[in-house]
């Protein structure tokens, strides 16, 4: 197909080879649970619909797999029985338990960042994370928030100014154990 | 604060030191996808899923609704324009448009008020595993935009409140303001509009006056610029429209050849004929996006052409929410003010702001 010139399997071994663990560290940081389905899924999806890959492809995937996580929660929450789906996963050596849910258990409970975290709104919480985790630009973080450029520099700011505030008072236990448990809706 | 945000955010990072994927599993994965036959292009998930290997077909019990969803973009793209109806309303909508825009005097502002509501789905697992409740919230932006473009914008976002709430057990007063961002800000920036590059996002007056007027220049334009975004071609393409109709700037003569192009979108189609947004109604045009259960409106009186808002609506029932519920809601009033209230420049925190080589714009506090 001519608009999938280029866009052949070379390119998604380079694609897959370049991003895959990018996207996994994405997916394990929101719903480590369910990490390695959400890689799979967004892959297959940048496969399906590869001529609308962009050059930089990293904030196209991110924003894919919000949307998969958003599908993969709701399906979740549908049908109780996909609960035991994650313990299924024997991807060749990884853990994702034992990775992911063992450093977020620690960084929740312990650390002066989570209680920040915590106390943040779901909004900031996300822009943070893909601004410091994801290392994205604004205008990255505008695009796989899909809102406008203005908006994700303004929910930045706002983000890190409420949490530079939280950091400078006195530490408190958490209120929530974090456990990124809305992930979904922030990245609505 | 010895250490720095993003240092502090970056050592509580989960992913760090996350093993990752071997090149090899990568490789392997990434062969079996592509090892599709170009047929499966755009086909039905079961013959999509053929060859996956074991762990991929793990997702197939949560992927099989979204790729279900996914193949109906291609679909659409095979017609040759918006539904019959649609066409023909919205070049109604064009030819009827009679609004005549104001004529702004010497260091006049745009005061654009931009009010409604969206949607915000609310986990509340930490008491109550599994448990969400949707609830919609309010959004109200009061921007002054100088005229000519030669002076920086001004911003004040008011709180937000609820609406209603959609579904869920209720919300207590803790909840929503956890949740709600209550408080007024205002901001602004060193830079005018004149001096960055407009987009159909953030359009300046260059921008908007440069944009062809002619439907078919225009619509060739409007799909070179959104090329390569969104999940597909011509999604993105109303989303482009959507965004800088959104702006409350768009010219009468560029809005009707706006309606013009939005008739050549393939998928575009009245949904409604009587939607309502804010006090006013019209027709609704719609395009059904498979990617993310929603359908976003533009809603437009025929008779002369204004365009009433934007709204939300959900396509399929989720999180409590049935079909059909409008879950967002967009209405954009301008009107010529001689000057910016001084409580608004006052409270306004200005942002740093550069454009980089490729006419991005950075900005820092």
């Amino acid at each position: 197909m001519s608009e999938d010139a280029g866009r052949d399997s070379d390119w998604f071994e380079a694609l897959f080879l370049e991003c895959g663990n990018k996207v996994l560290a994405y997916a394990t940081r929101r719903c480590p649970g369910d990490a390695d389905d959400i890689v799979a899924e967004v892959f297959a999806t940048a496969w399906k619909y590869r001529s609308n890959v962009p050059a930089e492809p990293l904030p196209w995937l991110y924003r894919t797999a919000a949307h998969q996580i958003q599908h993969s929660h709701r399906s979740r929450s549908r049908r109780a029985a996909l609960a035991s789906r994650s313990a299924q996963m024997d991807e060749p050596g990884r853990d994702p338990t034992d990775i992911a849910d063992g450093v977020i258990a620690q960084v929740d409970r312990e650390t002066a960042v989570a209680r920040v975290m915590a106390d943040l709104s779901p909004r900031d919480r996300e822009v943070l994370r893909l601004w410091a985790w994801e290392q994205l630009s604004t205008d990255e973080i505008a695009y796989v928030l899909v809102i406008s450029s203005t908006a994700a520099r303004v929910r930045l700011h706002r983000a890190k100014r409420r949490a530079e505030a939280l950091l400078q008072q006195d530490p408190t236990p958490a209120r929530l154990p974090l456990a990124l448990r809305s992930a979904v809706e922030e990245i609505q | 604060m010895t250490t720095s945000l993003f240092d502090q955010l970056r050592d509580a990072d989960p992913a760090r030191g996350l093993a990752g994927y071997g090149d090899a599993y990568l490789s392997a994965s990434a062969h079996s996808i592509s090892s599709r036959s170009v047929e499966d292009h755009g086909t039905s998930p079961d013959r999509a899923r053929r060859g996956v290997p074991r762990s991929l077909l793990l997702v197939a019990p949560v992927a099989a609704a979204a790729a279900a969803l996914l193949v109906i973009a291609p679909a659409l793209t095979k017609a040759p324009s918006a539904s019959a109806d649609a066409v023909t309303m919205l070049t109604q909508a064009a030819q009827h448009l009679t609004a005549v825009d104001p004529t702004a005097k010497p260091g006049q502002w745009w005061e654009v008020r931009t009010t409604g509501f969206s949607l915000g789905i609310i986990d509340t697992a930490s008491t109550d595993p599994g448990a969400q409740v949707a609830i919609l919230e309010s959004r109200n932006r009061t921007a002054y935009l100088s005229a000519d473009g030669s002076q920086p914008s001004y911003f004040a976002d008011g709180p937000a409140s609820l609406v209603r709430q959609l579904a869920g057990e209720p919300v207590t007063s803790a909840e929503l303001a956890s949740w709600l961002d209550g408080s007024t800000e205002g901001w602004t920036t060193d830079l005018a509009p004149n001096d960055t590059p407009g987009t159909w996002q953030s359009p300046n007056p260059a921008f908007l006056a440069q944009l062809p007027r002619d439907a078919s220049a225009l619509r060739q334009r409007l799909y070179d610029d959104s090329a390569g975004g969104g999940n597909s071609t011509d999604g993105e393409a109303f989303v482009y429209v959507a965004d800088i109709l959104r702006s409350g700037v768009v010219p009468a003569d560029l809005r009707s050849a706006l309606y013009r192009v939005l008739a050549t979108i393939p998928g575009v189609e009245i949904t409604s004929r009587a939607a309502t947004v804010g006090t006013a109604s019209g027709i609704a045009f719609g395009r059904y996006e498979s990617h993310n259960g929603t359908r976003t409106e533009l809603v437009i009186d025929p008779a002369n052409g204004d365009l009433v808002g934007e709204r939300d609506v959900a396509t399929q029932s989720h999180d409590g929410i049935s079909a059909g519920t409008v879950t967002g809601q967009t209405v954009v009033t301008r009107t010529l003010v001689d000057a910016v209230p001084p409580t608004v420049v006052n409270d306004a925190q200005v942002l740093d702001c550069n454009v980089a080589t490729d006419g991005t714009v950075f900005c820092i506090r």
